[in-house]
């Protein structure tokens, strides 16, 4: 069996919705993060598996694949910033005890 | 891009990143200069120099473009992306005073270059997000916009209400982008190309599974810009947690660079006439219709004025995507409301700012005799929340009629959504009045007033409002006159 697109599309499908499962269950603000970065790679994934089958001879795809890592990261450096600010303030980094701001 | 030929930007190119070029240039002098002088207001009035300079840039001729498109196709010079930043550069501007009249006296000594840095470089990436289809960009100057916002929003580093709602938004807003990146694999994928324009000619209306499941991912990060139903939790918790010049550069900046690169995007497909684009053209009048309402009824159980404006933001998110359901006809309203949106908002946002520093809270009983302390604040407050009502004497009433005369005429049902404007307007009458009541009818509890500056500033958006109001043609034909380009279509 040769592998071809829909097989890397199945897999990068199974992984982002890995992904949303882990943001929706998790209360922990890291496992939220780790989730995310699940759903960032399903779509590195797609991207890399379609420049390769419906677009040969251009790097579209594999550059955005490439600055998507970028973004991950920044974002990444970011959001664990505000994690340690949230912590200092609440000694948790569990999601749920940030229920101050309601109304 | 042809494969292996080296090709050098032009001059025109350069044109069409000159905004960005000043502000840059201005995001450096704002880390410098510190080293030079140790005063918070040296800092903010090179930020605010640097971005009044980037207006100037916006006013040169070369600036002015028809349409064409830079640096090989990722960028788009064209009216609408000129009149955004116009709009944008003038507002943070406006940001920066409210910085000048209330916040910079509350923030530690040594936070402003922070600031205006992460202020600017949002800036930065709004005034992009107004210029380009092209996907990559598209999602790069989103970010540029987005992460700054995230720490803007946590400024107030020791306040658990800040910590609070930056952490909900970054992680709201990290799970969209997520969603938003993987809609834009799918849409790559489906046609090859990362051009929206191509693209959008490419299909011509007709769209596979997947790219239908790649526009609605897509579409869910830019409604998490617009801060518009489903994605709009995130706003009042953000806008009661931050600083108010935070709250008001996102609540006019964000969304209107959000709903600038949606109208461009749906610009180019709503010429295609196909079942699908009308249903798209559906979706996007339902969303209208509940983040309206959404909007409006959260507000009515607010006592803080911070979250009556954060919901009240919600509900033109609904006004505006209203328009956005009827393009191309509906362009000119829209654009027209976007530039209204921000005065008005400017304004109230200014005397919040004043009152919340005089008063120490930012409940509606803080501004309780404000008119007896500060007449010409209370007056300019009043005029801008009569125009975000929507009635005279102050520009709202006759933007948001062009709203309703638009969706009346442009063929189609469009009844259900004038309805739900007009009936919303009139639910908005009761929260706004309720700050109104405040202002004129109780008795003073507080001495102080907001300072001058405040209140010049909040007056100069009521004479705006006035002004488009007496002489609403101009500003009709402005808005009339920023039409979005389109590449020509290229036969691969």
């Amino acid at each position: 069996m040769t592998v071809g697109l829909p097989h890397y599309l199945v897999l990068a499908a199974m992984l982002f919705a890995a992904g949303i499962i882990t943001v929706l269950t998790r209360r922990h603000a890291i496992g939220i993060l780790m989730g995310i970065e699940l759903m960032l790679n399903a779509a590195n994934l797609n991207l890399v598996a379609f420049n390769r089958f419906s677009a040969v001879g251009k790097l579209d795809g594999q550059v955005f694949a490439l600055f998507v890592i970028v973004i991950a990261a920044a974002e990444a450096a970011v959001a664990l910033a505000i994690f340690l600010n949230f912590y200092n303030n609440f000694a948790t980094v569990d999601v749920d005890q940030g229920n101050e701001l309601k109304g | 891009m042809t494969g292996g030929i080296v090709q050098i930007p032009s001059a025109s190119d350069w044109s069409a990143i000159g905004v960005e070029t000043t502000l840059a240039a201005t995001l450096v002098a704002v880390l410098i200069v510190p080293f030079f002088a140790r005063s918070q207001r040296g800092v903010g009035l090179v930020a605010l120099v640097g971005v009044l300079a980037a207006f100037g840039v916006t006013l040169l001729p070369a600036s002015v473009s028809t349409g064409h498109s830079a640096f090989f196709g990722m960028l788009i010079a064209d009216p609408a992306a000129l009149l955004w930043r116009q709009v944008l550069l003038l507002f943070t501007a406006g940001v920066i005073g409210i910085w000048f009249g209330a916040t910079s006296r509350a923030v530690p000594v040594g936070d402003a270059p922070e600031f205006m840095t992460l202020l600017i470089s949002a800036t930065l990436g709004l005034s992009l997000m107004g210029a380009t289809s092209n996907l990559l960009l598209l999602l790069l100057a989103m970010e540029l916009a987005s992460m700054p916002s995230y720490v803007l929003a946590g400024f107030r580093k020791t306040k658990r209400h800040a910590a609070e709602a930056s952490l909900k938004y970054v992680l709201f807003g990290a799970v969209c982008t997520a969603v938003t990146i993987y809609g834009l694999s799918l849409l790559y994928g489906s046609a090859g190309t990362l051009d929206l324009g191509h693209w959008i000619t490419a299909t011509r209306g007709a769209y596979t599974p997947a790219a239908i499941v790649g526009v609605f991912f897509v579409l869910a990060g830019l409604l998490f810009k617009i801060s518009a139903v489903p994605a709009h939790f995130w706003c009042p918790d953000v806008f009661e947690g931050s600083h108010v010049d935070v709250a008001a550069f996102l609540s006019v900046a964000s969304k209107g660079a959000g709903l600038l690169l949606l109208a461009r995007l749906w610009d180019g497909a709503s010429h295609f006439a196909t079942p699908m684009v009308a249903g798209m053209a559906a979706v996007l009048g339902i969303v209208a219709v509940v983040t309206t309402a959404v909007g409006n009824l959260g507000a009515l159980r607010q006592q803080s004025v911070k979250r009556i404006l954060a919901y009240s933001s919600i509900a033109h998110a609904g006004y505006l995507l209203s328009a956005m359901a009827v393009l191309p006809a509906g362009r000119t309203s829209l654009l027209a409301y976007l530039v209204v949106y921000a005065v008005m908002n400017l304004g109230a946002f200014a005397v919040l700012a004043g009152v919340e520093r005089a008063a120490g809270s930012d409940d509606v009983s803080a501004f309780d005799g404000l008119a007896a302390r500060s007449p010409v604040a209370a007056v300019a407050m009043a005029v801008c929340l009569v125009s975000m009502v929507g009635l005279p004497p102050a520009a709202g009433f006759l933007v948001k009629w062009k709203i309703m005369s638009t969706l009346a005429t442009a063929g189609g049902a469009w009844w259900w959504i004038v309805a739900s404007v007009a009936i919303n307007s009139i639910i908005s009458l009761v929260y706004y009045a309720k700050i109104l009541r405040a202002m004129f009818l109780r008795p003073s509890t507080v001495r102080q007033e907001p300072s001058r500056l405040i209140t010049a500033l909040a007056s100069v958006c009521a004479v705006t409002l006035v002004l488009m109001l007496i002489a609403f043609a101009p500003l009709e034909q402005w808005a009339a006159s920023a039409v979005f380009w389109q590449a020509p279509v290229q036969t691969p």
